[in-house]
């Protein structure tokens, strides 16, 4: 049987679906947001894991070399020694697919004998003959990647490689069995070790030497030594898993600004849920009362309205998990999107909710509730039977504690500016500290909303006379309720804002660094598969010719390489020779310029970017030691210079030292620079005319560059503006709710007015006021808090994820667009309430006295 | 005769399984049973005059060949091994590959390296596939070579010494082979003067000889124990470029060495209705050095055991009876290692051998290597 205030409560949730839906779409909306930026951060990093895993197979260990690769001698040392550990050649690159689609595929060129051990199986309907890739000097596609391209056996795809148009025939389809090989083989185009290093003009070079070494520690330790002694200086060995660690960590700063997005979102719906509790309480507090004078116990109606709540967090927590899968999917396109602009090619084919994001739903979203619901329980559970008919009591404890709580407040803000200070570079204490002030924000809304309806009270009594003035006390009257609104909706918009001003900071920063950074009027480089960085080289005929132009007088040179560091790890690179011109283009925040650049050119130093330096604690006078092919060689930093290209950080190296050491002379990109004169347009027209058909270089005017760079960087920051606009729901949810609450429990106040001769219009008016003033509240707390926020953003959370020194730019256009969302917001949701009140008959609203 | 495992050397790079998270190599054996070879490919047509070491050597106007070897050992204290180490070699096309690059082959390699333990027991068996580029694998005549990555045999195989070497992981061989005849190896041609019919149509065939008996010694390491090991090898060698014909589902190969230094080779080709083809043939050399052809009616096999598999639950025959009346010859042969299935890309059964035999009155007995395939 169910207890008498378990039916009460049914019954109460039953009368009051509007409360219900509300809080429950609003737990479901947190939740959701942190399900969906969770379970696609988290799909692709699993689908990066599985893949890297799949495709390095058994190997526990790798050999690499310098930029050139790994010669195929050392690998056929190694596969001609007993002693040696199992070994298998491969050669890997990305591609940037022209034809049939554009698209960045992964070429992996492998030895089908090498890839060890060959087992005795039933053929599935996806196999492939290995000596059919060795013999037919074609590709081969996952079936998947072969119908979205619409391809069939015997196709072509056609590569961009360097400057050039290469073209393999789709030989077979490899229909992968189970998620690992989907992932593995998804947009791979796999092709026999020969094929690959014709395709990429490596003849003679690997990528890497994949190694399986034997499990005991002893034969173990004896073959790294037997690889090492047969290493040449241009070769490391690591371990195989070392390079998918770095890779991924590059997108840890990422993944972790994604997810406080989301812990925004739920943090508005914690508000929620406790508006709704509140209310849902204070509407029973005579229930409460005659349940405890028939004798239930304080701790009996404690636990039913935290019942309530875990009803409603269960129902939420559920459909948000459901959105939350939606989302994901939307959210998915956005997220690897970026990851792909900005880190590396990556391609997820499933969305996988794992355990451990379930359980972060449930955790967030239970929590949350209960959270929300505490204070109202205990208000519950403390109600005697006497206290029941006075309504005002919650609000008069409330506002005799305004001070109090503003105090509390102020203390969480100054907590959270010490946290700020003392966290060092922890991105975690950061968003931490981010938090804290947000919440201290919160706590001292009640006390700035009284005052600020001080403030207002005879403005709205100058423009809507006494209406005008009911409306504005209305909000402090009702300070529980406002309050919880006016927070809710005033940190989503403050975190909206700050996001506004981060963007626009970086944006503006950007724009401004481009204009200096590209020197050059005219750059010609090789179609890239990464919009960041590039590993493809042009022709040196095409160089050539271009160099010898018309129009051209003269060029800086660019070739985009890997420094090999003694300790295994690297560092992305450029290797330079730089026309005067260009050199003013690197705005030095350390070392003196003269001394700089005298010292730069073939000599072995280096100039490092800011968010390398930082991420490497380089400064002017260290040393970086790199593997060249001489052996390993100290570099001296000269400089730091500002740089937003990349967020992993990179150096410069002048092309005369890099030739030196490595042998290499290619170009990946010139920037040309034109006679007095020129125009720019015609002669990039030019210059494209004079491409040869099947050459693929692309030939930009600066002004180009700087369009394209900024769609990257816009693209970058999609998911901050879907994220930011789902913030905005929640909050209107919120305001929608808490205006809702507040009207129902003025039902006979306002019965009052209307049989005083109020029309539905007048009340409508009332209402509509009412729910404007909080706006009016909300949004004028929200600028300083958003640009507080913004700062945070800004000079801490960006400074610790990557490095960058970005100029804050407060643009008017943020703020008022933030303010008059909150106008808007509030308006929207003062519009149910108003068309319910407006309707309202004044003898049933008054009933109850 | 082993033309089953030849069509080892196409590889499926099959695309993964659940268990195994990356692409794995299997084999397709019944797609190629049908594969049809490039006409330009020489054929076995007519006997043709066998030169040595020049056959010793590759013949690349053919698709495929193979050397092989199995040998049966014993340690200082008797206790008894067996070995099998083969190199195949298939051509992917009748011309080499036009690219640049040095990973072009025109040739495969398959090697095959097997250790059975008689007294415990125990059988491994490994494998090795591996382009002829670079130096990772080949085949020469002089001096005579031919090499899987590391597994190789090298030397001299009419006047000695020959080596073998072959390891994987814990298991290690490393042998020295002579001629058993002082001065040099006694040559065995099978078929009519080297040239083995394996079916109705002509160039069905190839060029086969063997060299019954190499004395053989080295080390074997099992297990972290290296043994001293001595006896006897038996040495194929077969290139064609012919494909099983239809019908013809798989062979049991048989080769002895008795102690009266007579020597048995047979071959049954079995077809799909369980009958077994006309062109199963084998060999009789007396001790006396001379060599007898034998045709399907000269011999008679009658298996009388079988055994199940443990790891691959295939059933081979373990045990047969085998008569040659024109010479008088009646003897019963046991797998002295049941297990001594080859579960690799291809799966088949390879394994040491003791025979009791009756040479008329004459009791004898020989060690050899039987092949099952087709099972």
């Amino acid at each position: 049987m169910i207890s008498i205030l378990a039916r009460a409560s049914l019954r109460y949730l039953r009368r009051h679906p509007a409360q219900l839906v509300l809080a429950v779409v609003g737990v479901a909306l947190g939740v959701a947001v942190v399900v969906g930026i969770e379970t696609a951060a988290a799909s692709t990093a699993r689908a990066f894991r599985l893949s890297t895993r799949a495709l390095s197979g058994s190997a526990t260990h790798v050999v690499r070399g310098d930029a050139r690769g790994v010669p195929d001698a050392l690998y056929v040392e190694l596969a001609l020694d007993p002693l040696a550990p199992k070994s298998a050649p491969v050669v890997q690159r990305s591609l940037a697919l022209i034809a049939p689609a554009p698209r960045t595929l992964d070429l992996l060129g492998v030895d089908p004998f090498a890839e060890r051990p060959f087992r005795a199986s039933s053929v599935s309907s996806g196999a492939f003959d290995g000596a059919a890739l060795v013999r037919s000097a074609g590709a081969w596609l996952a079936g998947p990647t072969a119908r979205e391209l619409g391809l069939e056996v015997g196709d072509e795809l056609a590569f961009s490689i360097g400057s050039e148009t290469r073209r393999l025939v789709l030989a077979g389809v490899i229909e992968p069995q189970g998620e690992s090989a989907r992932a593995a083989l998804a947009d791979v185009v796999l092709t026999d070790i020969a094929t690959a290093q014709e395709l990429l003009g490596v003849e003679g070079r690997l990528s890497r030497i994949d190694l399986a070494l034997a499990d005991d520690a002893p034969t173990r330790a004896a073959q790294l030594e037997r690889v090492r002694a047969k290493l040449p200086p241009t070769c490391v060995l690591e371990p195989a898993s070392s390079r998918a660690e770095a890779v991924e960590s590059m997108t840890r700063a990422f993944e972790l600004n994604l997810r406080a997005l989301g812990f925004l979102a739920l943090l508005v719906g914690v508000f929620l849920v406790y508006n709704t509790m509140t209310f849902a309480v204070v509407q029973r507090r005579s229930l409460w009362g005659t349940l405890r004078a028939v004798g239930a116990t304080r701790g009996e109606v404690f636990r039913t309205v935290c019942s309530e709540a875990l009803a409603i967090g269960c129902a939420g927590t559920a459909c948000g998990i459901g959105l939350g899968w939606l989302l994901a999917h939307a959210l998915l396109g956005l997220v690897t999107q970026t990851i792909n602009d900005l880190y590396y090619v990556v391609s997820v084919r499933e969305l996988v909710l794992t355990p451990m994001v379930l359980a972060e739903a449930l955790a967030l979203g239970l929590g949350a509730t209960l959270i929300g619901a505490l204070f109202p329980a205990l208000d519950a559970m403390r109600t005697t039977p006497r206290a029941t008919l006075d309504r005002a009591a919650p609000e008069s404890r409330l506002r005799s504690n305004t001070g109090r709580l503003a105090l509390a407040g102020a203390g969480l803000c100054a907590l959270a500016l010490a946290l700020l200070r003392a966290s060092g570079t922890s991105l975690a204490l950061g968003f931490a500290a981010l938090f804290l002030l947000l919440l201290s924000s919160a706590l001292a809304v009640p006390l700035s909303t009284t005052l600020g309806c001080r403030a207002l009270a005879p403005l709205f009594g100058l423009v809507g006379g006494n209406l005008g003035r009911i409306a504005a006390r209305g909000v402090t009257s009702h300070l529980a309720r406002s309050s919880v609104a006016i927070a809710a909706l005033s940190i989503a918009l403050s975190a909206t804002a700050g996001m506004g001003i981060l963007v626009d900071s970086f944006r503006g920063t950007v724009v401004r660094w481009l204009g200096t950074a590209l020197a050059a009027d005219v750059y010609v480089s090789s179609p890239s598969s990464f919009s960041n960085r590039d590993s493809a080289v042009l022709a040196p005929e095409l160089v050539q010719r271009m160099l010898s132009a018309e129009g051209v007088s003269e060029a800086s040179l660019f070739r985009d390489i890997e420094l090999d560091l003694a300790d295994g790890s690297r560092v992305f690179a450029s290797a330079v020779d730089l026309r005067p011109r260009s050199r003013s283009a690197y705005t030095l925040l350390e070392g003196d310029s003269a001394r700089v650049w005298s010292r730069f050119d073939g000599q072995p130093t280096l100039l490092v970017s800011e968010a390398l330096a930082r991420k490497r604690g380089l400064g002017v006078g260290d040393e970086l030691q790199v593997r060249t092919a001489q052996g390993p060689r100290a570099f001296e930093v000269l400089g730091v210079f500002r740089d937003y290209s990349s967020d992993q950080g990179w150096a410069l190296v002048s092309r005369s030292t890099w030739v030196a050491a490595s042998g290499e002379d290619r170009v990946s990109a010139l920037g040309l620079f034109l006679e007095e004169q020129r125009d720019v347009d015609a002669t990039v027209a030019a210059l494209r005319a004079r491409l040869a058909s099947g050459e693929t270089a692309r030939v930009r005017s600066k002004r180009e560059l700087e369009n394209a760079s900024l769609e990257v960087f816009d693209r970058t920051f999609a998911v901050t503006r879907v994220l930011r606009l789902l913030a905005g729901v929640v909050a209107l949810l919120g305001v929608i709710g808490a205006l809702l609450a507040i009207e129902l429990e003025r039902e006979r106040e306002l019965g009052v007015l209307r049989a005083l001769g109020l029309s539905p219009a007048g009340l409508r008016a009332v209402v509509l006021g009412q729910s404007g003033a909080i706006g009016l509240l909300a949004g004028a707390f929200a600028l300083p808090l958003g640009v507080a926020t913004a700062l945070v953003l800004i000079l801490v959370i960006n400074a610790r994820s990557f490095g960058w020194t970005l100029e804050v730019e407060i643009a008017p256009r943020v703020l008022a667009e933030t303010f008059a969302l909150a106008l808007v917001s509030a308006f929207v949701a003062g519009l149910y309430p108003a068309l319910r009140m407006a309707r309202l008959s004044p003898a049933a609203a008054l009933r109850g006295e | 005769m082993r033309a089953f495992i030849f069509i080892a050397l196409t590889l499926s790079l099959a695309a993964c399984r659940e268990d195994a998270q990356t692409p794995r190599a299997t084999l397709d054996v019944g797609e190629l049973l049908s594969a049809p070879a490039d006409p330009r490919f020489e054929r076995a047509l007519e006997p043709r005059e066998l030169e040595f070491p020049r056959d010793h050597g590759p013949h690349a106007s053919f698709q495929t060949e193979w050397w092989y070897f199995t040998g049966n050992l014993a340690d200082d204290e008797g206790r008894e091994f067996s070995y099998q180490l083969t190199f195949f070699r298939r051509a992917l096309g009748v011309l080499p590959p036009p690219g640049t690059s040095p990973w072009n082959a025109r040739d495969v390699f398959m090697a095959h390296f097997a250790v059975g333990d008689i007294a415990r027991e125990r059988f491994v068996a490994f494998e090795r596939f591996e382009r002829g580029a670079l130096g990772l694998a080949g085949a020469e005549t002089t001096p005579w070579r031919v090499w899987t990555r590391d597994w190789s045999a090298a030397g001299d195989l009419e006047h000695g010494p020959v080596r073998l070497a072959a390891s994987d992981g814990e298991v290690e061989l490393s042998l020295t082979l002579h001629p058993a005849a002082a001065g040099s190896a006694d040559i065995v041609l099978h078929g009519e003067r080297g040239l083995s019919r394996k079916g109705a149509h002509a160039g069905n065939a190839s060029y086969y000889y063997s060299i019954p008996t190499l004395l053989t010694e080295g080390t074997l390491r099992l297990g972290g124990r290296a043994l001293r090991v001595r006896g006897a090898s038996w040495f194929d060698r077969e290139w064609s470029t012919s494909a099983l014909e239809a019908g013809q589902v798989g062979w049991d190969w048989f080769a002895l060495r008795f102690d009266d230094g007579s020597a048995l080779m047979l071959y049954l080709m079995r077809r799909e209705d369980g009958t077994r083809d006309t062109a199963s043939s084998g060999t009789f050399v007396e001790s006396d050095g001379s060599v007898h052809a034998l045709r399907l009616d000269d011999f008679a096999v009658d298996v009388r055991a079988r055994r199940r598999m443990e790891r691959s639950g295939t059933d081979y025959p373990a045990r047969w009876s085998v008569r040659v009346p024109r010479f008088e010859l009646e003897c019963e042969i046991d797998a002295l290692l049941p297990e001594s299935e080859l579960a690799l890309a291809v799966r088949y059964w390879e394994g040491p051998v003791r025979a009791t035999a009756k040479r008329g009155a004459r009791e004898s007995s020989a060690r050899g290597f039987v092949e099952l395939t087709g099972y």
